[in-house]
């Protein structure tokens, strides 16, 4: 008498010898079709190899170099050395970012007022004309600002 | 160097034919049924987007087709209803599975069984003998406990079963 597991591996066994069919030849190419239109683009990208640029090259080395310098003499000096790069000031403002009002202080006269601690950001733009990338450099300060009180009587 | 469609048709090319027997299911044809395997494939792509592209894991795509065919399904219902005057034939010739061997009477009786069961009971056969899922993984497919995939097989089994132990009766009888 055959078991349970016995009838199961009977049947089990007759089904492997079931495949089933592929898709049709005609529904292969139309999806395979799609797959390359799918990945037409991005392919493209991945495989073909740049045009050689080398104009583009040394440019974008040349413009990091200048970058990093520019931010190498302002870091050290203060002072943007730009002239000598190609940058070229475009546009510069400053904004006050925050005012404190501190204790009551005596300046070199006797003069009796307020002190404010003032911060102020200085926002300069540079560009370069040959490349068209344009960059902006921050540079925060902190300023103490005295207000001397007029005495008005004794 | 291999593309990243490259890698996709390869991966139709082993998982087409189960992909398309699950469809089957879903389907009324065989047209239909590689137009749900497309419609799944194109999803699966974007799917996919996110991860790279890699190609997706066999139990997402089978719930896709699922998912598809349902949609497929309810559509096709509407437009029966609108023309109910239309006779549909069956081809009868137009089977889900081919015998390796010829001449197999036993398999070609079974694969007719397999067709004739119902729904619930052919599509975890499918994932399981032909896609290679897990009980768990056609429990997620399905969105079903494991434990209910798994009874759903051995009902089908049992079910086909009945079927070949009715042919080897018949053949005695006929000998």
């Amino acid at each position: 008498m055959p078991t349970d597991a016995m009838r199961v591996e009977a049947v089990e066994a007759v089904l492997a010898r079931l495949m089933p069919p592929a898709l049709s030849h005609h529904r292969q190419c139309d999806i395979e079709e799609m797959l390359d239109e799918l990945a037409g683009p991005v392919a493209e990208e991945v495989i073909s190899p740049a045009k050689p640029k080398p104009h583009r090259g040394f440019m974008l080395a040349g413009l990091a170099a200048g970058v990093a310098g520019l931010l190498a003499v302002v870091f050290f000096t203060g002072t943007p050395a730009v002239s000598s790069l190609a940058f070229v000031l475009t546009d510069e403002s400053e904004r006050v970012e925050s005012v404190e009002r501190q204790e009551w202080q005596e300046d070199s006269t006797g003069a009796l007022g307020h002190a404010y601690a003032v911060s102020v950001k200085k926002l300069s733009h540079y560009k370069d004309s040959e490349t068209g990338i344009s960059i902006q450099i921050e540079e925060t300060r902190r300023e103490t600002v005295f207000v001397s009180t007029p005495i008005s009587h004794f | 160097m291999d593309t990243l469609a490259q890698t996709w048709k390869l991966w139709l090319a082993e998982n087409g034919p189960r992909l398309l027997l699950f469809a089957r299911g879903w389907s009324n044809n065989r047209q239909d049924a590689e137009d749900l395997v497309q419609d799944a494939i194109l999803r699966m792509w974007h799917h996919q987007a996110d991860k790279g592209g890699i190609t997706p894991d066999l139990p997402l795509v089978f719930s896709t087709i699922r998912f598809c065919g349902l949609s497929h399904h309810r559509s096709e219902s509407r437009r029966r209803k609108r023309e109910e005057s239309v006779i549909y034939l069956s081809d009868f010739k137009d089977f889900w599975l081919d015998p390796v061997l010829e001449e197999d009477e036993e398999a070609t009786v079974l694969r007719e069984a397999v067709q004739k069961l119902s729904q619930k009971l052919r599509e975890v056969v499918v994932m399981k003998f032909w896609g290679g899922l897990t009980f768990l993984q056609i429990a997620e497919t399905l969105e079903i406990s494991p434990n209910t995939a798994a009874s759903r097989y051995r009902y089908a089994i049992q079910e086909l079963s009945h079927e070949l132990r009715c042919i080897k009766e018949e053949r005695r009888h006929a000998n």
